[in-house]
């Protein structure tokens, strides 16, 4: 049972003198750039780089994977406090988080996601603990066309993430999505589309200043318009009261332990998909919570599992986004690609023996990932009670710092001053979708995987002919796809018969 | 309407920002002393910022190779070096950045010298660089490529594949990027009976496919293939070599030369080759005072053979191959020069997909 001897050795040595404060240490930096919206963790770790040219690389992964895995804590903290991203991954959590801080339930929510971030992490580590023997196979099952069919299955819960009862605002909605998600040079013709002329927009635009525009700068928008506070109801300012409702958040992720572990489930398959991010699996998982729940009229206007859903989901992706820089040394995400290169930096070769040779680093990394995570929920609970205070401050203070914050996020990804420009015109956009209910969940997700669907498409069809759907894995999931969608369509017909229609 | 108002507007500040830069440009100008030596030139640079372009975003290689010299060229000249990513266009936003600012010596970036080639030989619209016309300081490495097979494929040799009964599987990422022209110039000089499929995100996503079988092999620098070959996943049947002869690492694998017979294939790959051995050349913008460029020239030397530099960059597994900047000039104008137009044309095609 080489699984638990490593897994203890692995304990062993994150907790030893030499790592754990690297491991706090990263965790509190993580959690301070997730806080910041629009810085990620792939941009945390691109920091780090620079410190870690001496260190020895067990406290470097430490140091640089505990960075990683607190981003999603102090992001989550400010999607709900602010109704801003702190990183592109807890955009889900704008549906029903800043909903809750409005009904003053901010902390709640706070605790509510904090717990869920740490069970999702959690799950996702704990499956890829029992994969390790078979991670191989495992990463080898999902090819293109897998992957395509897992995308339409994720394309399908635009139907139910529709924010009324009107169901074409939201397919609307979805195919302005994937629209948009077209523009820039396509790598299957290698024509520049929908790009005017205009050089910035070769390379499409990208997710953050978009999730930024959409979610965030919209909000900046309401509030200004709207006036008043972020916090709308009248809550006991008082800490104390603020402390017990944080408590009231982690018993309700507690309670709501079946609806973490799909949720989690969700999270770790869509992160085997390479390149994808966490924050499609965090809608999906939305998605999922509200159809599967017995009062999905609820979602949208400040419900607890609204925010479990996705919290949860965002943070289990790391397992799977983990899996393929395990088994092989290739990057499941823009952030395991960062912290491949800081290993060859160090001397140590990711790669396919990566595995056999230094599995001490394996387990090592999977407690990073367990501890990091719970090292930033207690500090996004305790930096929760500070930051809900500014909640009450009034919109017209409050914006213009949250703006530029947000607009210096949008510029720092890529350093490229057009992102800021992305930002707000898509704030102007999530403006207008705001006002006029169409479902900006379903914009996201439509954006987010168009390409990946186009791409897998033409993969698929190249490799595999017009069949390739009848592969065992993809056909799974291709029935999967048939069955929610009639379940949806089955709910959305009984429900127009009982008078009242889905999600409204 | 709306947009050519915009336009309009747009224009008038650039050219008003231009204006002013060129205003207080001509002021500096004609309060320094016009610096006529090296010596002078390296008062010039000593405390000034150097900004230097990345066209790409942090983290890639060619970020991680600037960040690396950055500290040897704040040394040897005496600035302080910022390094700027600006990425878009698949680098050539970043391409004309560099050509586009002012020659006054303190901008310099670098640039994928093959993505360059390709975009200014197709004549891209918004390509605002001549490359023939940059000032060249140096290159840092060429790219050595290498055309690899999978671990368990039948075919183990060039030879084989050439003489191969059934189609092969090549993967490529995007269509005109180098692993997709690679392998289109080589199927045709060498009649490979290989079909390129391309799509793919990234050159890892083609080793995953790889790896699940779904492609047989894929070409790439060898700095890249290195970790999948070393950990026995692919084996290199064929590589591009450096000045036509094989890579010391290689030596037992035969360069493109070395199996094609006609002397109008070996004229192709030659250009082939050129292109690769371009690679990632450091230059400034046209028109930097002599001196100032010759100051750089002589820093950027000094940099890349600086033993600790050197030592930093075999680390990071990022090799070295210095070209002198003149040199650098001639390559770029043999690569672009192509005497014969069908030969062009071929490149042109490959580059445009239509092969």
């Amino acid at each position: 049972m080489y699984v638990i001897d490593g897994l203890l050795q692995g304990f062993v040595t994150a907790v030893s003198p030499g790592v754990l404060p690297y491991l706090i240490v990263g965790a509190t930096l993580g959690l301070i750039i997730g806080i910041i919206p629009g810085l990620s963790g792939h941009f945390a770790m691109a920091m780090m780089i620079p410190f870690v040219f001496r260190m020895d690389p067990a406290v470097a992964v430490t140091f640089i994977l505990a960075a990683h895995a607190a981003v999603a804590q102090g992001g989550g903290v400010t999607a709900i406090l602010f109704a801003t991203p702190g990183t592109g991954q807890n955009a889900a959590t704008l549906l029903d988080g800043p909903a809750m801080t409005e009904n003053g339930e901010a902390g709640r929510a706070v605790g509510a996601a904090m717990t869920a971030c740490f069970l999702g992490a959690f799950f996702g580590v704990f499956v890829l603990t029992i994969l390790l023997p078979i991670l191989r196979r495992v990463v080898l099952l999902f090819g293109p066309p897998e992957f395509f069919m897992l995308a339409v299955l994720a394309l399908t819960f635009i139907a139910v993430l529709g924010t009324s009862g009107n169901i074409n605002k939201g397919l609307i909605a979805g195919a302005l999505g994937l629209l948009l998600s077209f523009v820039g040079m396509g790598s299957v013709t290698g024509e520049t589309r929908f790009t005017f002329g205009i050089l910035e927009l070769w390379d499409g635009l990208s997710m953050v200043p978009v999730l930024l525009g959409i979610f965030a700068v919209s909000e900046m928008i309401h509030l200004w318009v709207e006036g008043g506070t972020l916090a709308r109801e009248a809550t006991d300012e008082h800490p104390r009261a603020l402390q017990r409702q944080i408590f009231e958040g982690v018993m309700d992720t507690l309670r709501h332990w079946w609806l973490v572990i799909r949720c989690s489930a969700i999270g770790t398959s869509m992160g085997l998909i390479p390149g994808l991010g966490s924050a499609p699996a965090a809608f999906v998982a939305y998605g999922h919570a509200k159809q599967t729940s017995k009062h999905p009229e609820k979602f949208g206007t400040g419900t607890v599992e609204g925010v479990i859903a996705p919290e949860s989901a965002n943070d289990a992706v790391e397992g799977g986004a983990l899996a393929s820089t395990l088994a092989f040394g290739i990057p499941g995400s823009s952030s395991m690609a960062i912290l491949i290169t800081a290993l060859i930096i160090l001397g140590v070769e990711p790669g396919p023996k990566f595995m056999v040779e230094r599995l001490d680093l394996v387990f090592l990394m999977i407690w990073t990932v367990v501890l990091g995570n719970f090292v930033g929920t207690i500090l996004g609970i305790v930096v929760a009670n500070p930051l809900a205070r500014v909640t009450f401050l009034r919109g017209s203070l409050l914006v213009p710092v949250l703006l530029t914050i947000i607009l210096t996020g949008s510029f720092v990804i890529h350093s490229t001053w057009s992102d800021m420009v992305v930002a707000l015109v898509f704030g102007l956009l999530g403006y207008a979708m705001k006002r006029l209910d169409y479902s900006r969940p379903a914009f996201i997700i439509g954006f987010v995987l168009g390409l990946m669907v186009e791409r897998n498409l033409y993969l698929s069809l190249k490799l595999y002919g017009s069949t390739f759907f009848m592969e065992p894995l993809s056909f799974g999931l291709m029935l999967l796809t048939i069955v929610v969608l009639l379940y949806n369509v089955l709910k959305m017909l009984k429900g127009k018969r009982e008078g009242y229609s889905l999600g409204s | 309407m709306k947009q050519l108002l915009f336009t309009r507007c747009f224009r008038r500040i650039v050219y008003g920002a231009l204006v002013f830069f060129i205003a207080v440009g001509l002021t500096l100008g004609v309060g320094a002393v016009e610096a006529k030596s090296v010596k002078d030139a390296a008062a010039f640079y000593k405390g000034k910022v150097l900004t230097f372009i990345v066209p790409y975003t942090p983290g890639g290689g060619y970020d991680v190779y600037s960040r690396l010299i950055a500290p040897y060229l704040e040394t040897y000249t005496g600035t302080r070096v910022i390094v700027r990513n600006m990425p878009g266009a698949g680098g050539m936003l970043g391409a004309n950045e560099i050509y586009n600012a002012r020659p006054n010596g303190l901008t310099i970036g670098i640039q994928n010298c093959v993505g360059s080639i390709t975009n200014q030989l197709t004549e891209v619209k918004g390509v605002r660089y001549d490359l023939t016309k940059f000032s060249w300081i140096g290159r840092m490495a060429i790219n050595l490529r290498v055309l690899v097979m999978r671990k368990g494929s039948d075919i183990t040799s060039i030879q084989e594949l050439m003489n191969a009964k059934r189609t092969v599987k090549i993967g490529a990422t995007g269509l005109g990027g180098s692993t997709y022209v690679d392998a289109v110039i080589t199927n045709k000089v060498l009649n490979l009976p290989v079909e390129v499929i391309h799509g793919y995100d990234s050159s890892t996503e083609v080793d995953l496919g790889m790896l699940r079988g779904e492609i047989e092999g894929q070409w790439g620098s060898y700095s890249s293939r290195l970790k999948m070959v070393k950990a026995g996943e692919q084996f290199v049947i064929l590589q591009s070599g450096d000045k036509g002869k094989r890579d010391p690492r290689l030596s037992d694998i035969p360069t493109f030369f070395e199996v094609t017979p006609s002397e109008k294939g070996k004229r192709i790959l030659s250009t082939l080759a050129g292109m690769h051995e371009t690679a990632r050349p450091i230059a400034g913008p046209p028109g930097i005072p002599k001196e100032r460029l010759e100051f750089l020239r002589e820093a950027f030397y000094k940099a890349m053979h600086d033993p600790s530099f050197s030592e930093k960059a075999g680390k990071a597994k990022m090799p070295l191959n210095y070209l002198a900047g003149e040199e650098m000039l001639k390559l770029v104008k043999s690569v672009l020069e192509i005497p014969e137009e069908d030969i062009k044309q071929i490149f042109i095609q490959a580059i445009k997909g239509s092969i």
